[in-house]
């Protein structure tokens, strides 16, 4: 007897982990945002418009955050302070490393 | 009144004034252990001698001395969650006494633990109920089936379920006599049964209440129309509620693996820390509450919603915000992303949703997978 709202949120995040990875892997934007993110300076001078892959960053991380408030709104629900779950997820960050976001293209 | 008894007698029944269950003698002898809480009248209790006597009542006695008599689960008036309910006492019935039949095993343990908790009387659910419908009323079949059909999806315990009849629970009740628990009106609201996997929506013309038995049980509650819960914990297995657990645990890590990839992502774009990340999450929620609830649309819609306009919204704060700091120390980005969660912490509670909590329906909430076993 499982609960399907969980795995609906294990199989949401797993979906929404491949789809970055394919972006992260195969879309120029993605390429772009590695390279951003490897060394900002180098990057500009290939040509990369540093700045705007910046704000698109930002907005990638916005919308993952979005959907992560809407897989847990199922189980939390929303409220005003669901904002100290982000407290909670720092430890997630440290613990998988921080710098751990190993793109696959930088690793090949 | 008492079909099965075996002196039986035409018996005036007098509908008895509402009153509180509180209110009543706490002990009236000669009715057995019966009279606290299905006072049923004083011609009743008085036919009652005999076996129904015997039917476990309320939580001090959820069982029959171990015998059994199959007269079901009354679940009209209780106290439910604490409150003291009032209902018209012709609503309760005593079942229909003496079909001395052994339930499942199964059925009685189940019946202990929700009477113990919920004051509720035994569950004493016979196993033949299929076998009674098809025999006696062969138009019900397609109810039969509908019962088995959300019975039999992978689901294994007590199901209760409405299930349409022309004129509502006393035929019911006369078809299949003491086979069948009472049954509660139900309304449509009431027909909610989180954890358990149901098929068909509920029917408003659906006005009663039956509950199979099967195996295994499993967790099944629902509020009658005269408020009451029914409640039934069924036997789990240990490995399934490791794998409860564990899936629990999953998700729940899923999320804060999200919201951490977050952290991420702009870490390692720009090298500093975003601390608003959860206050993000918040928003986008409640973009996806406005979405859901308000504007109405469908769970996949919501999604694309939120996302998209809290994407915009990273968009815009990083190029409104951050970027006339670029250039500054790290320290300062971290300042900026500090207050901003503060302050969307602080401010939410003027917003129009407030500090209320929501819920987004979701297609899944509610079902349940059986896996395995």
């Amino acid at each position: 007897m499982v609960p399907a709202q969980q795995l609906g949120v294990i199989g949401m995040t797993a979906a929404l982990c491949a789809a970055l990875y394919l972006f992260f892997r195969f879309s120029r934007l993605g390429v772009a945002m590695q390279a951003t993110s490897q060394n900002q300076l180098a990057a500009y001078y290939m040509g990369i418009p540093v700045r705007r892959v910046n704000m698109m960053i930002w907005g990638l991380s916005a919308g993952v955050a979005a959907f992560a408030g809407i897989l847990l709104a199922p189980v939390t629900f929303i409220h005003s302070n669901m904002g100290f779950i982000g407290l909670k997820a720092f430890p997630a960050a440290v613990v998988g490393g921080f710098a751990a976001c190993r793109a696959p293209s930088s690793a090949a | 009144v008492a079909q099965r008894e075996p002196r039986r007698e035409a018996v005036p029944v007098v509908p008895a004034p509402a009153e509180l269950v509180g209110q009543r003698a706490e002990r009236q002898r000669g009715v057995g252990d019966a009279a606290r809480e299905h006072d049923v009248g004083a011609p009743r209790q008085r036919l009652g001698n005999g076996l129904r006597a015997e039917v476990g009542v309320g939580e001090q006695h959820p069982l029959a001395n171990g015998r059994d008599v199959g007269a079901g689960v009354h679940v009209d008036k209780r106290l439910a969650r604490g409150a003291q309910l009032v209902d018209a006492p012709e609503h309760r019935v005593a079942g229909d006494g003496g079909d001395l039949r052994r339930p499942a095993p199964g059925a009685e343990r189940a019946g202990e633990g929700f009477a113990r908790r919920l004051g509720v009387e035994a569950a004493r659910v016979q196993h033949e109920l299929h076998a009674v419908l098809r025999r006696e009323r062969p138009e019900l079949q397609e109810h039969r089936h509908a019962v088995a059909g959300v019975a039999g999806r992978g689901f294994s315990g007590f199901v209760l379920l409405p299930v349409l009849l022309q004129d509502g629970e006393r035929q019911f009740r006369q078809v299949v006599g003491g086979d069948v628990l009472h049954a509660a009106p139900l309304d449509r609201s009431a027909y909610r049964l989180p954890g358990v996997a149901v098929e068909a929506e509920p029917r408003a013309d659906a006005d009663v209440l039956v509950a199979l038995p099967m195996r295994k049980f499993s967790l099944v509650s629902a509020r009658t129309k005269s408020n009451c819960l029914l409640e039934f914990r069924g036997e789990e297995t240990f490995l399934s509620q490791v794998l409860q657990l564990l899936l629990a645990g999953v998700a729940q890590g899923c999320v804060y693996a999200l919201v951490a990839l977050g952290f991420v992502l702009i870490y390692k774009a720009t090298e500093t820390v975003n601390f608003a990340q959860g206050d993000l999450m918040m928003l986008g929620g409640f973009f996806a509450l406005t979405a859901s609830v308000i504007m109405g649309w469908p769970y996949w819609a919501t999604i694309v919603f939120a996302v998209v306009v809290m994407a915009m919204v990273g968009m815009l704060a990083e190029r409104l915000v951050l970027r006339p700091v670029l250039g500054q120390p790290a320290f300062t980005v971290v300042m900026i992303t500090s207050a901003w969660a503060t302050c969307c912490a602080a401010w939410s509670p003027w917003c129009p949703l407030g500090t209320d909590t929501y819920q987004i329906a979701t297609p899944f909430a509610d079902e349940v997978w059986n896996l395995g076993a």
